[in-house]
């Protein structure tokens, strides 16, 4: 089995939907999306569902390297934070639902911090295919929003 | 002109050679995974003279673009296809003749390719998707947005031109 620290196992523990809007969350983006000096590029800001490690409960920025999925450390990839509160809700074009962007905590056997950033509307309810699903304005208010928020507290490499 | 890339179908499946034909002569300097190519297109690739991945700069970090693998980003992020860094080769080609400076290019979580060119305080993210949609977002220093979809009728470099404000020439 991949090895993780052992706080990051799950073990008895249940989920817990509650996040404030100050929790930290991080996620891991690879080195084509970095360069010194210049803002994370749009096209490397994910859509919905965006997988992310919570803060809340002892989760550290650096797990995010342990990916569980493919069972391999990303030692070269860097590590981006931003605040609960500071996920975009971008208001779409008239004649459009409204769509609410929220966290859910879903933990793994081998993370218990992984959490989704999630959009859903009022009709479709969970949505999952955000590009076809959603207008490019919406896409794009969401990725430059989005971008706002992170700080990179580690850089690839 | 344009060299020609092509892989063998004969070989194993995990690695096939692609050999490249230009000139009269062939040359390997790029061993690409197969099923990124087999995947992008069933017989042959064309693109761009002057593929070298070991080259620096915006056309070397393209050409290594083709090296992608469906998951690249750890998560599962698609590879660019063939058609999408064709398309976005021939936009850098034509951007630096016309001494546009790129600030970035990399792979987009969405599928495809991005391109950024940050133009008098203004950035402007070229997005060629595998869906075949070719997206400019323009955004302002305020973080004012405005989209511009690019049709295709008169050449992606010609529309990006003409919305940086160049003339195509």
């Amino acid at each position: 089995m991949f090895d993780v620290p052992g706080d990051m196992l799950t073990n008895d523990r249940g989920t817990d939907p509650t996040f404030a809007p100050s929790e930290k969350l991080y996620r891991r983006f690879p080195p084509e999306h970095y360069k010194g000096g210049m803002k994370i590029p749009i096209y490397a800001v994910e859509l919905p569902d965006v997988s992310v490690n919570r803060s809340k409960h002892g989760g550290k920025a650096e797990y995010v390297l342990y990916d569980v999925v493919k069972g391999t450390y990303r030692e070269h990839f860097g590590i981006v934070e931003f605040s609960v509160g500071d996920i975009p809700n971008p208001i779409p074009l008239e004649n459009q639902t409204r769509v609410e962007t929220k966290v859910s905590h879903e933990p793994e056997l081998l993370n218990y911090f992984h959490s989704e950033i999630q959009a859903h509307d009022e009709v479709r309810g969970h949505l999952k295919n955000i590009e076809e699903d959603i207008d490019e304005e919406w896409v794009a208010a969401w990725r430059v929003k989005m971008r706002r928020a992170l700080t990179v507290v580690k850089k690839p490499g | 002109m344009y060299y020609i890339y092509a892989y063998d179908a004969a070989a194993p499946v995990d690695r096939q050679l692609v050999s490249i034909s230009t000139d009269g002569h062939t040359a390997s300097p790029c061993i690409f995974d197969s099923k990124t190519v087999k995947h992008a297109h069933p017989q042959t690739v064309c693109i761009p003279k002057g593929i070298d991945c070991e080259k620096r700069g915006p056309r070397g970090i393209l050409d290594r673009l083709w090296n992608l693998e469906n998951g690249w980003d750890s998560y599962s992020a698609p590879a660019p296809v063939a058609d999408t860094i064709v398309r976005a080769r021939s936009l850098v080609d034509d951007l630096l003749e016309h001494d546009v400076s790129i600030s970035h290019i990399g792979p987009s979580l969405l599928g495809g390719i991005g391109i950024t060119v940050d133009h008098e305080g203004t950035e402007f993210a070229v997005e060629f998707r595998n869906s075949g949609k070719a997206i400019v977002t323009e955004i302002t220093a305020d973080d004012d947005i405005k989209i511009h979809n690019l049709t295709g009728c008169h050449g992606p470099a010609h529309e990006v031109l003409a919305i940086l404000g160049k003339e195509a020439g």
